[in-house]
Protein backbone atom coordinates (compact mmCIF):
# COMPACT_ATOMS: atom_id res chain seq x y z
CA UNK A 1 0.00 0.00 0.00
CA UNK A 2 1.69 3.40 -1.08
CA UNK A 3 1.08 6.74 1.52
CA UNK A 4 -1.66 8.07 -1.07
CA UNK A 5 -3.42 4.84 -0.45
CA UNK A 6 -3.17 5.37 3.02
CA UNK A 7 -4.10 8.95 2.72
CA UNK A 8 -7.37 7.46 0.81
CA UNK A 9 -7.91 5.07 3.58
CA UNK A 10 -7.31 7.69 6.28
CA UNK A 11 -9.55 10.55 4.60
CA UNK A 12 -12.27 8.48 4.05
CA UNK A 13 -12.66 7.34 7.87
CA UNK A 14 -10.70 9.14 10.27
CA UNK A 15 -13.57 11.53 10.87
CA UNK A 16 -15.91 8.97 11.75
CA UNK A 17 -13.44 7.35 14.07
CA UNK A 18 -12.59 9.78 16.05
CA UNK A 19 -16.70 10.91 16.29
CA UNK A 20 -16.99 7.14 17.35
CA UNK A 21 -13.60 7.76 19.79
CA UNK A 22 -14.63 10.69 21.01
CA UNK A 23 -18.87 9.13 22.23
CA UNK A 24 -16.64 6.30 23.64
CA UNK A 25 -13.89 8.11 25.68
CA UNK A 26 -15.71 11.76 25.88
CA UNK A 27 -12.06 13.22 25.76
CA UNK A 28 -10.80 14.63 22.16
CA UNK A 29 -7.20 13.48 23.20
CA UNK A 30 -8.03 9.99 23.79
CA UNK A 31 -10.04 9.71 21.16
CA UNK A 32 -7.46 11.63 19.13
CA UNK A 33 -5.06 8.70 20.49
CA UNK A 34 -7.58 6.10 19.70
CA UNK A 35 -7.39 7.01 16.29
CA UNK A 36 -4.04 7.42 15.87
CA UNK A 37 -3.49 3.76 17.36
CA UNK A 38 -6.24 2.11 15.12
CA UNK A 39 -4.30 3.34 11.96
CA UNK A 40 -0.94 2.35 13.11
CA UNK A 41 -2.18 -1.14 13.88
CA UNK A 42 -3.74 -0.72 10.29
CA UNK A 43 -0.09 -0.17 9.26
CA UNK A 44 1.25 -3.45 11.10
CA UNK A 45 -1.56 -5.47 10.49
CA UNK A 46 -3.66 -4.12 7.62
CA UNK A 47 -2.47 -6.25 4.63
CA UNK A 48 -3.80 -9.66 6.52
CA UNK A 49 -7.13 -8.42 5.63
CA UNK A 50 -7.78 -10.16 2.37
CA UNK A 51 -11.12 -8.41 1.72
CA UNK A 52 -10.56 -4.81 0.97
CA UNK A 53 -14.32 -4.13 0.99
CA UNK A 54 -14.17 -4.88 4.86
CA UNK A 55 -11.86 -1.91 5.78
CA UNK A 56 -14.01 0.38 7.25
CA UNK A 57 -15.64 -2.69 9.54
CA UNK A 58 -11.98 -3.38 10.49
CA UNK A 59 -10.96 -0.19 11.54
CA UNK A 60 -13.84 0.41 13.45
CA UNK A 61 -13.60 -2.94 15.23
CA UNK A 62 -9.61 -2.28 15.75
CA UNK A 63 -10.58 1.14 17.19
CA UNK A 64 -13.19 -0.40 19.82
CA UNK A 65 -11.40 -3.29 20.84
CA UNK A 66 -8.69 -0.56 21.54
CA UNK A 67 -10.99 1.00 23.62
CA UNK A 68 -12.08 -1.91 25.66
CA UNK A 69 -8.28 -3.00 26.34
CA UNK A 70 -6.90 0.47 27.44
CA UNK A 71 -10.00 0.38 29.55
CA UNK A 72 -9.00 -2.78 31.09
CA UNK A 73 -5.44 -1.70 31.43
CA UNK A 74 -6.87 1.46 32.75
CA UNK A 75 -8.48 -0.39 35.95
CA UNK A 76 -6.06 -2.94 36.33
CA UNK A 77 -3.55 -0.67 37.40
CA UNK A 78 -6.58 1.26 39.54
CA UNK A 79 -7.61 1.34 43.19
CA UNK A 80 -10.72 2.14 42.09
CA UNK A 81 -13.49 0.11 40.43
CA UNK A 82 -13.89 0.72 36.53
CA UNK A 83 -17.68 3.10 36.32
CA UNK A 84 -18.59 1.81 33.26
CA UNK A 85 -20.63 4.97 32.67
CA UNK A 86 -18.53 7.55 34.31
CA UNK A 87 -14.64 6.61 33.84
CA UNK A 88 -13.94 8.35 30.50
CA UNK A 89 -12.85 11.95 31.76
CA UNK A 90 -15.03 14.93 30.55
CA UNK A 91 -12.01 17.18 29.38
CA UNK A 92 -14.54 18.85 26.43
CA UNK A 93 -12.71 21.15 24.13
CA UNK A 94 -14.34 24.81 24.88
CA UNK A 95 -14.26 25.54 21.06
CA UNK A 96 -16.34 22.55 19.65
CA UNK A 97 -19.58 23.19 18.97
CA UNK A 98 -22.65 22.71 21.33
CA UNK A 99 -24.66 20.13 19.33
CA UNK A 100 -22.11 17.78 19.41
CA UNK A 101 -20.68 18.32 22.65
CA UNK A 102 -24.47 17.82 23.90
CA UNK A 103 -24.48 14.47 22.07
CA UNK A 104 -21.77 13.05 23.50
CA UNK A 105 -22.60 14.40 26.96
CA UNK A 106 -26.32 12.44 26.12
CA UNK A 107 -24.12 9.23 25.20
CA UNK A 108 -22.21 9.67 28.38
CA UNK A 109 -24.94 8.77 30.23
CA UNK A 110 -25.68 5.86 28.70
CA UNK A 111 -24.36 2.61 29.73
CA UNK A 112 -21.51 1.33 27.47
CA UNK A 113 -23.56 -1.51 26.20
CA UNK A 114 -25.74 0.85 25.09
CA UNK A 115 -23.40 3.79 24.29
CA UNK A 116 -21.18 2.15 21.61
CA UNK A 117 -23.89 0.90 19.26
CA UNK A 118 -26.06 4.13 19.63
CA UNK A 119 -22.58 6.05 18.55
CA UNK A 120 -22.20 3.93 14.74
CA UNK A 121 -25.74 4.44 14.63
CA UNK A 122 -26.16 8.03 14.71
CA UNK A 123 -22.92 8.45 13.16
CA UNK A 124 -24.56 6.16 9.90
CA UNK A 125 -21.94 4.79 8.92
CA UNK A 126 -22.99 1.16 9.66
CA UNK A 127 -25.90 -0.72 9.26
CA UNK A 128 -27.05 -2.41 12.46
CA UNK A 129 -25.53 -6.28 11.08
CA UNK A 130 -22.31 -4.06 10.45
CA UNK A 131 -22.50 -2.94 14.06
CA UNK A 132 -22.66 -6.23 15.31
CA UNK A 133 -19.84 -7.23 13.50
CA UNK A 134 -18.06 -4.21 14.79
CA UNK A 135 -18.72 -4.86 18.30
CA UNK A 136 -19.40 -8.92 18.03
CA UNK A 137 -22.51 -9.03 19.50
CA UNK A 138 -25.94 -11.14 18.01
CA UNK A 139 -27.69 -9.15 15.75
CA UNK A 140 -30.69 -9.09 18.00
CA UNK A 141 -28.56 -7.57 20.81
CA UNK A 142 -27.28 -4.87 18.71
CA UNK A 143 -31.63 -4.36 17.51
CA UNK A 144 -32.29 -4.83 21.14
CA UNK A 145 -29.77 -2.37 22.45
CA UNK A 146 -30.16 0.45 20.21
CA UNK A 147 -34.28 0.45 20.97
CA UNK A 148 -33.76 0.56 24.83
CA UNK A 149 -30.69 2.96 24.22
CA UNK A 150 -32.80 5.25 22.61
CA UNK A 151 -35.62 5.22 25.45
CA UNK A 152 -33.13 5.38 27.93
CA UNK A 153 -31.67 8.68 25.66
CA UNK A 154 -35.46 9.64 25.26
CA UNK A 155 -36.13 9.68 29.12
CA UNK A 156 -32.94 11.68 30.07
CA UNK A 157 -33.68 14.49 27.58
CA UNK A 158 -37.22 14.40 29.42
CA UNK A 159 -35.22 14.65 32.82
CA UNK A 160 -33.42 17.57 31.87
CA UNK A 161 -36.20 19.14 30.33
CA UNK A 162 -38.00 19.42 33.53
CA UNK A 163 -35.01 19.87 35.79
CA UNK A 164 -33.20 22.39 34.00
CA UNK A 165 -35.00 23.66 31.03
CA UNK A 166 -31.99 26.29 29.73
CA UNK A 167 -29.57 23.33 29.80
CA UNK A 168 -31.20 21.07 27.46
CA UNK A 169 -30.14 20.54 23.90
CA UNK A 170 -32.57 21.34 22.00
CA UNK A 171 -33.05 18.07 19.10
CA UNK A 172 -35.04 19.75 16.82
CA UNK A 173 -33.35 18.78 13.23
CA UNK A 174 -34.31 22.56 11.86
CA UNK A 175 -32.27 23.91 15.10
CA UNK A 176 -29.80 21.69 14.73
CA UNK A 177 -29.19 22.16 10.56
CA UNK A 178 -27.99 25.73 11.56
CA UNK A 179 -24.77 24.60 12.84
CA UNK A 180 -24.00 22.36 9.96
CA UNK B 1 -46.05 -8.43 12.57
CA UNK B 2 -47.66 -6.64 15.24
CA UNK B 3 -46.66 -2.66 15.51
CA UNK B 4 -44.07 -3.54 18.89
CA UNK B 5 -42.48 -5.81 16.66
CA UNK B 6 -41.94 -3.29 14.03
CA UNK B 7 -41.38 -0.54 16.17
CA UNK B 8 -38.81 -2.65 17.37
CA UNK B 9 -37.09 -3.33 13.72
CA UNK B 10 -37.56 0.49 12.96
CA UNK B 11 -35.41 1.26 15.65
CA UNK B 12 -32.83 0.11 13.72
CA UNK B 13 -32.97 2.05 10.53
CA UNK B 14 -31.22 5.01 10.10
CA UNK B 15 -32.16 8.36 9.80
CA UNK B 16 -30.34 9.18 6.40
CA UNK B 17 -32.17 6.32 4.59
CA UNK B 18 -29.71 4.48 3.89
CA UNK B 19 -31.41 1.04 5.14
CA UNK B 20 -34.08 1.80 2.67
CA UNK B 21 -33.49 -0.86 0.03
CA UNK B 22 -33.05 -3.23 3.09
CA UNK B 23 -35.00 -6.11 2.41
CA UNK B 24 -35.22 -6.52 6.66
CA UNK B 25 -36.96 -3.12 7.06
CA UNK B 26 -39.46 -3.54 4.37
CA UNK B 27 -42.65 -5.51 6.09
CA UNK B 28 -41.87 -2.89 8.63
CA UNK B 29 -41.84 0.34 6.85
CA UNK B 30 -45.09 -1.34 4.79
CA UNK B 31 -46.63 -1.29 8.26
CA UNK B 32 -45.66 1.67 9.41
CA UNK B 33 -47.35 3.38 5.91
CA UNK B 34 -50.49 1.99 6.46
CA UNK B 35 -50.76 2.26 10.43
CA UNK B 36 -51.42 6.04 11.26
CA UNK B 37 -50.17 5.51 14.77
CA UNK B 38 -46.81 3.75 14.15
CA UNK B 39 -46.51 6.21 10.58
CA UNK B 40 -46.31 8.76 13.22
CA UNK B 41 -43.97 7.65 15.69
CA UNK B 42 -41.76 6.87 12.50
CA UNK B 43 -41.85 10.27 11.75
CA UNK B 44 -41.16 11.29 14.97
CA UNK B 45 -38.11 8.63 15.61
CA UNK B 46 -36.52 9.50 12.51
CA UNK B 47 -36.51 13.34 13.51
CA UNK B 48 -34.95 12.29 16.98
CA UNK B 49 -32.62 9.93 15.10
CA UNK B 50 -31.62 12.39 12.40
CA UNK B 51 -31.20 15.56 14.90
CA UNK B 52 -28.82 13.01 16.99
CA UNK B 53 -26.91 12.64 14.35
CA UNK B 54 -26.52 15.77 13.00
CA UNK B 55 -25.57 16.99 16.19
CA UNK B 56 -22.98 13.96 16.64
CA UNK B 57 -21.50 15.06 12.79
CA UNK B 58 -21.14 18.69 13.90
CA UNK B 59 -18.08 17.31 16.61
CA UNK B 60 -15.33 19.52 15.11
CA UNK B 61 -12.06 17.32 14.83
CA UNK B 62 -8.82 18.50 16.55
CA UNK B 63 -6.56 20.52 13.34
CA UNK B 64 -3.83 18.25 12.93
CA UNK B 65 -5.50 14.85 13.38
CA UNK B 66 -5.54 13.89 9.69
CA UNK B 67 -1.62 15.31 9.38
CA UNK B 68 -0.44 13.50 12.91
CA UNK B 69 -1.90 10.47 11.39
CA UNK B 70 -0.24 10.65 8.20
CA UNK B 71 2.88 11.09 9.54
CA UNK B 72 2.53 8.33 12.18
CA UNK B 73 1.78 6.10 9.46
CA UNK B 74 5.05 7.25 7.30
CA UNK B 75 7.05 6.62 10.30
CA UNK B 76 5.21 3.39 11.02
CA UNK B 77 6.27 2.41 7.23
CA UNK B 78 9.77 3.40 7.68
CA UNK B 79 9.04 5.53 4.79
CA UNK B 80 11.88 7.92 6.21
CA UNK B 81 14.07 7.11 9.14
CA UNK B 82 13.70 8.90 12.73
CA UNK B 83 16.46 11.19 13.11
CA UNK B 84 18.35 10.84 16.15
CA UNK B 85 20.10 13.72 17.52
CA UNK B 86 23.87 13.63 18.55
CA UNK B 87 23.58 11.43 21.77
CA UNK B 88 21.25 8.89 19.74
CA UNK B 89 24.46 8.69 17.07
CA UNK B 90 26.56 8.30 19.99
CA UNK B 91 24.56 5.43 21.35
CA UNK B 92 23.96 3.67 18.36
CA UNK B 93 27.65 4.04 17.10
CA UNK B 94 28.40 2.24 20.40
CA UNK B 95 26.29 -0.28 20.13
CA UNK B 96 27.37 -1.05 17.03
CA UNK B 97 30.57 -1.60 18.18
CA UNK B 98 29.67 -4.67 20.99
CA UNK B 99 30.62 -7.89 19.78
CA UNK B 100 28.47 -11.05 20.04
CA UNK B 101 30.87 -14.22 21.55
CA UNK B 102 32.72 -16.36 18.41
CA UNK B 103 30.47 -19.00 17.67
CA UNK B 104 27.41 -17.64 19.15
CA UNK B 105 25.54 -17.87 15.66
CA UNK B 106 26.53 -20.96 14.94
CA UNK B 107 25.48 -21.92 18.47
CA UNK B 108 22.05 -20.59 17.86
CA UNK B 109 21.68 -22.45 15.01
CA UNK B 110 22.61 -25.68 15.67
CA UNK B 111 19.80 -25.15 19.18
CA UNK B 112 17.30 -24.04 16.46
CA UNK B 113 18.28 -26.99 14.68
CA UNK B 114 17.92 -30.01 17.52
CA UNK B 115 14.68 -27.98 18.66
CA UNK B 116 13.20 -27.64 15.43
CA UNK B 117 9.99 -30.27 14.55
CA UNK B 118 10.82 -32.98 11.95
CA UNK B 119 10.04 -31.40 8.66
CA UNK B 120 6.99 -31.35 7.31
CA UNK B 121 5.70 -29.79 3.27
CA UNK B 122 3.97 -26.63 5.20
CA UNK B 123 6.21 -24.01 6.57
CA UNK B 124 6.84 -23.85 9.86
CA UNK B 125 5.21 -21.48 11.78
CA UNK B 126 8.59 -19.89 13.17
CA UNK B 127 9.85 -19.86 9.57
CA UNK B 128 6.91 -17.33 8.68
CA UNK B 129 7.31 -15.07 11.45
CA UNK B 130 11.33 -15.19 10.30
CA UNK B 131 10.61 -14.14 6.56
CA UNK B 132 9.09 -10.95 7.80
CA UNK B 133 11.67 -10.16 10.28
CA UNK B 134 14.34 -11.01 8.57
CA UNK B 135 13.29 -8.59 5.81
CA UNK B 136 12.49 -5.99 8.66
CA UNK B 137 16.09 -6.66 9.56
CA UNK B 138 16.97 -6.28 6.37
CA UNK B 139 16.16 -2.86 5.39
CA UNK B 140 16.77 -1.74 8.64
CA UNK B 141 20.65 -2.49 8.26
CA UNK B 142 19.83 -1.26 4.60
CA UNK B 143 18.91 2.08 6.30
CA UNK B 144 21.53 1.93 8.38
CA UNK B 145 24.25 1.21 6.31
CA UNK B 146 23.05 3.85 3.51
CA UNK B 147 22.32 6.49 6.61
CA UNK B 148 26.25 5.87 7.07
CA UNK B 149 27.35 6.03 3.18
CA UNK B 150 25.12 8.98 2.00
CA UNK B 151 24.78 12.29 2.35
CA UNK B 152 22.04 13.67 0.13
CA UNK B 153 18.89 11.29 0.17
CA UNK B 154 17.42 9.50 2.96
CA UNK B 155 14.98 8.21 1.03
CA UNK B 156 14.70 5.61 -1.84
CA UNK B 157 13.45 7.33 -5.05
CA UNK B 158 12.88 4.11 -7.03
CA UNK B 159 11.05 2.83 -3.99
CA UNK B 160 8.37 5.12 -4.57
CA UNK B 161 8.49 5.86 -7.91
CA UNK B 162 4.98 4.46 -8.90
CA UNK B 163 3.37 6.48 -5.63
CA UNK B 164 0.37 8.81 -6.09
CA UNK B 165 0.76 12.25 -4.69
CA UNK B 166 1.77 13.07 -1.61
CA UNK B 167 0.40 15.18 1.51
CA UNK B 168 2.54 18.25 2.88
CA UNK B 169 2.33 16.70 6.14
CA UNK B 170 4.41 13.85 4.72
CA UNK B 171 6.61 16.41 2.65
CA UNK B 172 6.89 18.49 6.05
CA UNK B 173 8.00 15.31 8.46
CA UNK B 174 9.88 14.49 5.82
CA UNK B 175 12.08 17.48 5.40
CA UNK B 176 12.35 17.59 9.37
CA UNK B 177 13.99 14.22 9.32
CA UNK B 178 16.10 14.97 6.62
CA UNK B 179 17.61 18.53 8.47
CA UNK B 180 17.61 16.67 11.19
CA UNK B 181 19.57 14.00 10.81
CA UNK B 182 23.56 14.24 11.29
CA UNK B 183 24.88 13.99 7.98
CA UNK B 184 22.86 16.61 6.29
CA UNK B 185 24.43 18.72 3.93
CA UNK B 186 23.51 20.75 0.75
CA UNK B 187 24.39 20.17 -2.77
CA UNK B 188 25.54 23.83 -3.10
CA UNK B 189 25.93 27.04 -0.68
CA UNK B 190 25.97 30.42 -2.34
CA UNK B 191 24.26 33.39 -1.22
CA UNK B 192 22.96 34.51 -4.61
CA UNK B 193 19.22 33.36 -4.87
CA UNK B 194 19.75 33.25 -8.73
CA UNK B 195 22.62 31.21 -8.61
CA UNK B 196 20.55 28.42 -6.40
CA UNK B 197 17.71 28.75 -8.72
CA UNK B 198 19.99 28.02 -11.31
CA UNK B 199 21.43 25.02 -10.34
CA UNK B 200 17.85 23.63 -9.02
CA UNK B 201 17.21 24.55 -12.78
CA UNK B 202 19.50 22.72 -14.27
CA UNK B 203 18.64 19.49 -12.39
CA UNK B 204 15.35 19.26 -13.31
CA UNK B 205 14.15 20.63 -9.76
CA UNK B 206 11.25 22.86 -9.10
CA UNK B 207 11.90 26.21 -8.14
CA UNK B 208 10.41 29.61 -8.37
CA UNK B 209 10.87 33.22 -9.16
CA UNK B 210 8.32 34.49 -6.87
CA UNK B 211 9.54 34.46 -3.40
CA UNK B 212 7.32 36.05 -0.74
CA UNK B 213 8.52 39.68 -0.17
CA UNK B 214 10.31 38.53 3.73
CA UNK B 215 12.69 36.51 1.80
CA UNK B 216 13.82 38.39 -1.22
CA UNK B 217 15.95 40.46 1.44
CA UNK B 218 17.44 37.30 3.10
CA UNK B 219 20.74 36.01 1.85
CA UNK B 220 20.81 32.29 0.56
CA UNK B 221 22.77 29.95 2.24
CA UNK B 222 22.35 26.62 -0.29
CA UNK B 223 20.16 24.46 -1.91
CA UNK B 224 19.51 20.42 -2.52
CA UNK B 225 16.96 18.48 -3.36
CA UNK B 226 14.54 16.35 -1.77
CA UNK B 227 13.08 13.58 -2.40
CA UNK B 228 10.03 11.94 -0.73
CA UNK B 229 7.51 9.33 -1.64
CA UNK B 230 9.51 9.01 -4.80
CA UNK B 231 8.69 13.20 -5.45
CA UNK B 232 11.40 15.27 -6.37
CA UNK B 233 11.40 18.19 -4.75
CA UNK B 234 13.88 21.47 -4.08
CA UNK B 235 14.72 22.79 -0.82
CA UNK B 236 16.69 26.52 -0.64
CA UNK B 237 17.91 27.64 2.64
CA UNK B 238 17.94 31.17 3.52
CA UNK B 239 19.83 32.91 6.16
CA UNK B 240 17.60 34.82 8.65
CA UNK B 241 19.79 36.62 10.35
CA UNK B 242 19.01 35.80 14.41
CA UNK B 243 15.77 33.80 13.17
CA UNK B 244 18.35 31.48 12.52
CA UNK B 245 17.87 29.69 8.66
CA UNK B 246 14.45 29.76 7.03
CA UNK B 247 13.33 27.05 4.80
CA UNK B 248 11.67 27.15 1.76
CA UNK B 249 10.36 23.73 0.34
CA UNK B 250 9.62 23.18 -3.41
CA UNK B 251 8.00 20.37 -5.10
CA UNK B 252 5.39 20.18 -8.06
CA UNK B 253 1.62 21.18 -7.48
CA UNK B 254 0.61 17.49 -8.96
CA UNK B 255 2.93 16.13 -6.92
CA UNK B 256 1.34 17.17 -4.08
CA UNK B 257 -2.50 15.62 -2.29
CA UNK B 258 -4.13 19.18 -1.13
CA UNK B 259 -5.19 21.84 -3.40
CA UNK B 260 -4.65 25.49 -2.22
CA UNK B 261 -3.90 27.78 -0.30
CA UNK B 262 -3.73 30.27 -3.13
CA UNK B 263 -4.41 33.93 -2.14
CA UNK B 264 -2.65 33.54 1.22
CA UNK B 265 -0.45 31.13 3.36
CA UNK B 266 -1.62 28.69 5.57
CA UNK B 267 0.57 29.26 9.00
CA UNK B 268 0.69 26.27 11.45
CA UNK B 269 3.32 25.84 14.44
CA UNK B 270 4.57 22.10 14.55
CA UNK B 271 6.89 21.24 17.74
CA UNK B 272 9.49 23.88 16.93
CA UNK B 273 8.33 24.85 13.42
CA UNK B 274 6.31 27.19 12.08
CA UNK B 275 5.51 26.57 8.98
CA UNK B 276 3.43 28.63 6.15
CA UNK B 277 2.13 26.24 3.18
CA UNK B 278 0.38 27.97 -0.17
CA UNK B 279 0.51 26.75 -3.76
CA UNK B 280 0.58 28.88 -7.29
CA UNK B 281 -0.27 27.29 -10.24
CA UNK B 282 2.42 25.18 -10.62
CA UNK B 283 4.35 24.32 -7.23
CA UNK B 284 3.60 23.63 -4.00
CA UNK B 285 5.70 25.96 -1.35
CA UNK B 286 6.41 25.32 2.30
CA UNK B 287 8.33 27.41 4.45
CA UNK B 288 9.64 26.35 7.99
CA UNK B 289 12.04 28.05 10.31
CA UNK B 290 12.29 27.56 14.41
CA UNK B 291 10.75 30.92 14.85
CA UNK B 292 7.43 32.33 15.86
CA UNK B 293 4.15 32.03 13.57
CA UNK B 294 3.99 35.59 13.64
CA UNK B 295 7.63 36.23 12.46
CA UNK B 296 6.95 33.70 9.65
CA UNK B 297 3.51 35.22 8.86
CA UNK B 298 5.88 38.46 9.04
CA UNK B 299 8.04 37.23 5.54
CA UNK B 300 4.54 37.91 3.65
Amino acid sequence: MTMSEFAELVDAHYQALFRFGISLTRDANLAADLVQETFCIWAQKGHQLRDRTKSKTWLFTTLHREFLSQRRRAAKYSDEPVDESTAASCDEEPDRQMDGQRAVELLGFLEETYRAPLALFYLQQHSYKEIAEILDLPIGTVMSRLSRGKEILRKQMTAEASSAPKNILQLDPGAIKHHG
Amino acid sequence: MDKERARFILSSFRPNGADAHDADFTQALQLALEDRELGEWLASERAFDSAFADALGSIELPGHLREDILTSLAIERGDFPQAEDSHDAGMIGALATIQPPAGFRDQILAAMEASAPAPKNVIPFWKKLGIPLAAAAGITLALFLTRQTTSVTTVDPAHFAESGPISSSIVQASFVKTYEAPDFSLEVTQQDYEQLVSHLCSCGLPHTEDLPDGLRHLQGVGCRELIVDGKHGSLICFNGGPDGVIHLVIFRRQDIAERGPFDKPEITKRGEWAIARWQDPDHAFLLLGNVTPEKLAGMF
